[in-house]
């Protein structure tokens, strides 16, 4: 305990080093993220315009360069880091966004082309009071996911299957998932979520 | 994370524009459909177009309509509608079946029939940016390397295979295109749109720079005329062919009066088995000429070192279409 400052537990210290650790952790990454791409568009022949997208739900103004994926812009330049890169070659899933309530691999889809649609990320999911959207909700209480990277992007286009499909069957949920690969290799239980979720969505 | 490399970005509205934009880059830009190959292909570092001409806005590229006995697609649209379309499910099965057989449902919502058409091929080497020969360089390396995903027919002096399920399924069908560019219009028949690497070694389709393919014909089915697509691929969904098969026919009860067959994923074209069609025609179908078929169809096939499994994999699923379109 001597080491620890005056006051505070020796739990509490580790806690707030571990936190500390954490936000200094994703500073970082999302850092790294915006300088490598500002480096990108700060090329000489590259050239930002500024659109306004629509954004869960917001109008969002942001500098978008014709080169840049929708991912891109919804990681580095709107902050929305829900939404994650795998292969960035629309082969894993991990950066499904809606457009329109359609899924799509934002990692290869040019910004440029989304305007005047509704893009959905993970983020825009649960209602503004805080409530989490049935698929979600069935995550949390089935423990859906192991190490979770590629959960948002399941749970979106799990969302986009609940929504036009309120009562798949589990093959019509897998397929439906087929695009989106974990490589913990948990789709067991992701789907059982799934079907949780649409259990939620019958009941309500 | 790969950075796509800066290129101009226009999105016409009329497909004049489109076109006019395209020649005028002298072969430096390229159509940009759904994106799902070309922004892939772009991001591998592989020599990339300087100008992108989206046609994501080109209203007179989308749709499906019936003219006559024709089912026209135009080729901006989109593979998830195409394979839910009750009038391509009806007219054009083996088409509609494709479509559902491509990529995932992310990929089917934006990849287009069009772009599905002028993908270029999955080759592990090419997309590695080897200096193989349709990069540029002096050599295959599938040919002495590692083969197991490429051709058994058709090679030479390139062994890539062409990747589209849906230009099996449409070379079966009978399908022709519909170009335009610079020149005007034209058409012509979907085997003459491929060309093999003996021929060309660049590309593999035979569009000029600034065409664009407008729409995909397909004559609708009369009664007694069957078409069905099987695909067979490492993982249940999402991947590419290891082989797919089409076939199309014309039966009177078991009595085949004329067949189309077409393998995907064995050659660097849509592989239309001459031999095997000619001995169908006219004939009863039963287990046992279907058997003689599947032989014929694959009778020309020289495997490489790691691919002979695809020559019992297509002559299954030649076996498999012929009895199965006898039996309805």
């Amino acid at each position: 305990m001597e080491d620890t400052p005056r006051g505070v537990s020796r739990r509490t210290f580790i806690k707030r080093v571990i936190a500390g650790g954490a936000v200094a952790y994703s500073g970082s990454y999302l850092f790294r993220g915006t300088g490598t791409l500002l480096a990108q568009v700060s090329a000489p022949d590259s050239v930002e315009r500024l659109i306004t997208l629509r954004v869960n739900g917001q109008r969002r103004p942001v500098d978008v360069a014709r080169q840049e994926t929708l991912a891109m812009t919804l990681r580095y330049k709107l902050g929305l880091t829900g939404t994650k890169l795998g292969c960035d070659r629309a082969e894993c899933g991990s950066c499904t966004v809606l457009i329109d309530g359609v899924p799509h691999y934002s990692c290869s889809v040019l910004t440029h082309t989304v305007r005047g649609r509704e893009v959905t990320s993970i983020e825009g999911l649960a209602d503004p009071s805080g409530k989490l959207n049935p698929v979600q909700q069935a995550v949390v209480d089935g423990a859906g996911f192991q190490c979770a990277f590629c959960a948002p992007g399941f749970i979106v286009t799990a969302t986009a299957l609940l929504n036009i499909n309120p009562n798949p069957t589990r093959r019509e949920a897998a397929e439906a998932l087929s695009g989106n690969l974990c490589r913990c290799g948990d789709y067991n239980k992701i789907l059982d979520c799934v079907m949780r979720a649409s259990e939620y969505v019958r009941r309500s | 994370m790969s950075f796509l490399p800066h290129f101009k970005l226009s999105r016409p509205e009329t497909l004049e524009e489109a076109i006019s934009t395209l020649a005028g880059a002298s072969g430096r830009a390229a159509a940009l459909g759904g994106g799902s190959d070309l922004l892939d292909w772009m991001k591998s570092g592989l020599p990339a177009p300087e100008q992108l001409v989206a046609l994501d806005r080109i209203k007179a590229l989308r749709g499906i309509r019936e003219e006559k006995r024709l089912l026209v697609i135009g080729a901006a649209t989109c593979l998830a509608e195409i394979a839910v379309a009750d009038v391509v499910i009806e007219a054009a099965p083996a088409l509609a079946q494709a479509a559902a057989d491509v990529g995932s449902p992310q990929i089917r919502s934006v990849a287009t029939l069009g772009g599905n058409l002028l993908q270029r091929p999955r080759c592990w080497y090419l997309r590695s940016n080897y200096p193989c020969l349709k990069n540029g360089g002096n050599r295959c390396y599938a040919i002495t390397g590692q083969n197991h995903y490429h051709a058994i027919l058709g090679a030479g002096p390139s062994a890539i295979v062409h990747p589209s399920d849906c230009a099996a399924a449409l070379s079966a069908l009978g399908a022709r295109v519909r170009v335009q560019g610079p020149g005007g219009r034209r058409e012509l028949a979907i085997d003459d749109l491929y060309q093999l690497p003996a021929d060309r070694l660049d590309l593999e389709h035979a569009l000029e720079p600034g065409e664009i393919l407008t729409d995909v014909v397909v004559p609708r089915a009369r009664r007694q005329e069957r078409s069905r697509f099987i695909k067979v691929r490492d993982r249940a969904l999402f991947d590419f062919a290891v082989v797919s098969a089409a076939a199309w026919m014309r039966l009177d009860g078991l009595l085949c009066k004329e067949v189309r067959l077409c393998l995907g994923a064995v050659a660097p074209v849509p592989w239309r088995p001459a031999a095997a069609e000619a001995y169908l025609t006219d004939r009863m179908i039963n287990e046992e000429v279907a058997i003689e078929a599947a032989r014929l169809a694959l009778d020309a096939a020289v495997p490489l070192e790691h691919n002979s499994y695809k020559i019992p994999l297509a002559r299954n699923l030649v076996r498999r279409l012929v009895l199965g379109l006898a039996a309805g």
